[in-house]
């Protein structure tokens, strides 16, 4: 039986027909690309069904995301988000937060709707909700524990109720270093301390596993049907074998997951040879839709969003450093034993001196053992030169890049970090097309929400929170950007055989949308609905959340 | 809780931690427990670990989000409390001993005992000049109480006297010399000055409807703390492009647009009075289409 999908247009990706209006499915496998009648030679010799209920819609091929920590999401999902960007969940549109007084008054709300043992906020931002206090909160809540988790994850205050909840000794946290007491604030290592104290309760199995829930809603709300897990063993490694296995494996999940193992802790204390004994066990018992192949993620640097990433002269405006994650002749040595073992290697790389890093490493291992087709990819590239971007094609390295950093931090860091030439000139795209990196984009979510649409944009206008352009040179156009969503993002993964563009024998992944991202107003590109997914031939329609106000 | 006595052992990959943490526990004359770094080059002797101590953890670098299992404070508390009072600590090559330093100095019930960097003397002088770990090497040289030169003693130029001051060689076998067991941290960091900068506050301001450009001028001239804004604003005269440094105001008349968001920094402890800029309570936040973060 074939099912044949009409649509208003088809975006195939496929060159040698770019467009078509009419798909034919069978098990799962597009059979043919085209019109009603380029499709006549399957239609009369086979039974079929023809669906028209998106003959006004726009099929593009199903939308990759290929670095995301379902792990960390479940961590957050859970807790109540007050943002100053409007977030869209599936179970709730997050407006825009964008004063003190407004934040308040959503904690005030959520408080009064919700009996959470310790209720979580997550979201805070004090350059748009004030300096948070632990009298601030106090003043909302009184008797009940509440903790303000900061938007970036990496600090957090809670209120007097919670310390006493959590059995805090005032006497010791007092004498912790990155603690202030008075303020309820923890951040870096006291961040730590604080978390430590909430682990029974923010991984405690049921909350673990609805955020797991909870992010299969987002994944299928944003228009997935691939998803990179890029680290897993992030936390725990078994329990997240386990967990994704049991919330990702069974029929309400309509995409893939694409799983990369955490290569620190997976060689952590053990043999090369043990590790890659390890993954080929993984390899060969990978169901329909949890897959583990060759493919490896080791880190460079430290976090974006910590200013942590290690940068080249001049660095960082204060003269503060970043910081390594691995010893950098460890990570050679690391890289060196899954570059000749074959594997495909992802670095995450933040800074242009851990580009720099990382290069050299390549090609040190290139001469070693010269490969092609290798997958070698940078992972996230906040900053990178033109010129380590021209080295990086003649390495055959790939770039997966997390744009939204430019939108959301750009005019920051351009006051407060790097200065602007360099701020405004994060996440340069338009160097690694022209210079014809593989390049994707991902949201490593909840680094920024995973919506491929809403990273599109970002991609093509370059427009930072403030509404200021930043680089234009550096923009996309849509179609680079579709394709840095799609095929490129299979790319990344090594799965491009399978999925990423609409043709004959690939799967049949697609997602439906309200509107063409090619031709409507680039500015509009965000705001296009996605009404639903096919994967591998199986029908999933999102709920019209967009249609109400 | 019993107080307990922390020993750090410090220094980058190849400086022979691992061989001289095995050496103190093989020779120890008390029970010690030990906190590995994760990542590590070589395994440290499990063996070793089990007869003399008994329990070992693991400590891994960088930003604290990544690290749900706990802080290294967090695991010292848990070893106290199972009775250790005697706690080695081997850092990661990649970790600053500054840092380090920072969160174990002042911890109750905490002693750090001397925190030890170890230094093969050949590599010195190229890691010194490395393009990775330059500054990694040195804070790690500056916040030691003692520099231990492994292989042999580096050939210390004039400006490296702090560190040659606070240099011993250690033969690389047989019984560890007294002083490895008594070092004793000095209370400050040596060979560390603070340098204070003025401190750079931050806020985006969504500025409300109502207000004039002269208002606007006004606000910003009567808050000298206020260094620079830059953004966009819909004022009474239209919709602005703000770009304000010390003393000038700029607005620039600019297409209007979905996006508003002023962005003001400024410098010391006087927190400017948004309230008087920014959208109140009263208006619906739903308004502003766009903003950050
Ligand atoms: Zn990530
Ligand atoms: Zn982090």
């Amino acid at each position: 039986m074939l099912d044949v999908y009409i649509a208003k247009t088809i975006v195939t990706l496929n060159r040698s027909q770019p467009d078509a209006t009419a798909i034919a499915v069978r098990d799962g496998m597009i059979v043919e690309v085209g019109s009603l009648s380029s499709l006549e030679p399957w239609l009369l010799r086979e039974p079929h069904v023809i669906h028209r209920t998106f003959e006004s819609d726009v099929m593009v091929p199903g939308f990759i995301d290929p670095h995301l920590h379902p792990a960390m999401a479940a961590v957050i999902l859970p807790m109540h988000f007050i943002t100053a960007m409007p977030w869209s969940l599936p179970w709730r549109e997050v407006p825009a937060t964008v004063t003190p007084e407004a934040f308040d008054r959503e904690m005030v709300r959520i408080l009064a709707e919700v009996d959470d043992e310790i209720t979580i906020f997550w979201g805070h931002h004090d350059l748009w909700h004030g300096a948070m206090h632990r009298s601030r909160i106090d003043q909302l809540s009184g008797d009940r524990p509440v903790v303000v988790w900061n938007r970036s994850f990496h600090e957090l205050h809670m209120n007097h109720a919670c310390m006493l909840h959590l059995g805090i000794d005032e006497v010791l946290a007092q004498r912790r270093k990155q603690v202030d007491l008075d303020a309820g604030r923890f951040y870096e290592n006291g961040l730590g301390f604080a978390i430590s104290r909430l682990n029974p309760f923010i991984l405690e199995d049921a909350r673990f596993r609805q955020g797991l829930e909870r992010l299969r809603e987002v994944v299928h709300f944003g228009g997935h049907t691939t998803i990179g897990d890029m680290a897993v063993g992030l936390f725990d490694f078994e329990r997240e074998l386990r967990e994704s296995r049991a919330i990702f494996g069974g029929p309400e999940t309509f995409f893939r997951v694409e799983q990369v193992p955490h290569g620190g802790v997976l060689t952590h204390g053990r043999s090369a040879e043990e590790a890659l004994a390890q993954l080929s066990s993984l390899a060969a018992e990978s169901g329909p839709k949890l897959t583990f192949r060759k493919r490896i993620k080791f880190f460079a640097d430290g976090a974006f969003f910590s200013q942590l990433a290690q940068l080249l002269p001049p660095g960082y405006l204060d003269g503060h450093e970043g910081e390594w994650l691995m010893v950098p002749e460890l990570l050679e040595a690391k890289l060196r034993e899954f570059w000749h073992a074959g594997y495909r290697i992802h670095v995450h790389v933040t800074g242009d001196r851990a580009v720099e890093l990382t290069l050299s490493i390549l090609e040190q291992l290139q001469s070693e053992l010269p490969r092609t087709n290798h997958g070698f990819t940078l992972e996230h590239m906040g900053y990178a030169t033109p010129e380590q971007l021209a080295w990086a094609k003649q390495l055959g390295v790939s770039v997966s890049a997390n744009i939204y950093y430019l939108h959301e931090l750009a005019s920051r860091y351009a006051e407060m970090s790097v200065g602007y030439e360099r701020a405004s000139s994060m996440g340069r795209l338009g160097t690694c097309f022209d210079e014809g990196l593989i390049t994707a984009l991902h949201s490593d979510f909840t680094m920024a929400p995973a919506q491929p649409l809403l990273n599109m944009w970002v991609a093509v206008n370059r427009v930072n929170a403030q509404g200021e352009l930043m680089a234009e040179s550096e923009r996309l156009t849509p179609a680079q950007a579709l394709a840095a969503v799609t095929i490129n993002a299979a790319k990344i993964l090594g799965i491009e055989h399978e999925t990423g563009s609409l043709r004959a024998g690939k799967r049949a992944d697609v997602t439906i949308l309200s509107d063409n991202p090619l031709s409507v107003d680039p500015m509009a590109i965000r705001d296009i609905a996605v009404k639903g997914t096919l994967f591998e031939g199986t029908l999933r329609l999102n709920e019209p959340l967009h249609d109400i106000g | 809780m019993t107080s307990v006595e922390l020993t750090l052992i410090g220094g980058y990959l190849g400086a022979g931690k691992t061989t001289l943490l095995n050496r103190m526990l093989s020779q120890a004359r008390h029970r010690f427990a030990v906190i590995v770094n994760d990542l590590g080059a070589l395994p440290i002797d499990q063996a070793l670990i089990e007869s003399t101590s008994g329990t070992s953890l693991t400590l891994t670098n960088g930003c604290a989000c990544c690290q749900l299992g706990g802080d290294l404070a967090s695991q010292i508390d848990q070893l106290a409390q199972t009775g250790f009072e005697r706690v080695l600590i081997e850092a990661s090559g990649v970790a600053k001993m500054s840092r380090l330093r920072d969160q174990l100095v002042g911890l109750p019930g905490v002693t750090l005992r001397a925190a030890m960097t170890l230094i093969d003397g050949q590599s010195l002088a190229p890691l010194l000049s490395s393009r990775w770990v330059d500054r990694l090497i040195r804070d790690q040289l500056d916040h030691a109480d003692l520099i231990i030169a492994t292989r042999v003693m580096p050939s210390w130029s004039s400006e490296q006297v702090a560190w040659r001051e606070r240099a011993v060689f250690l033969e690389a076998s047989g019984e560890l010399p007294d002083w490895v067991w008594q070092v004793q941290s000095q209370v400050s960091t040596p060979g560390f000055a603070a340098v204070t900068k003025p401190e750079f506050h931050h806020r985006a301001v969504v500025v409300r409807r109502g207000l004039s450009r002269a208002d606007f001028e006004g606000f910003v001239a009567a808050h000298p703390q206020i260094q620079r804004a830059k953004g966009f604003a819909t004022l009474n005269e239209g919709h602005f492009l703000v770009q304000s440094t010390v003393g000038r105001c700029i607005l620039t008349p600019s297409p209007a647009q979905d996006f508003e968001g002023v962005q003001f920094i400024w410098v010391g402890d006087e927190l400017p009075p948004f309230a008087e800029l920014s959208m109140d309570q009263g208006e619906p936040v739903a308004e502003v289409e766009s903003v950050g973060i």
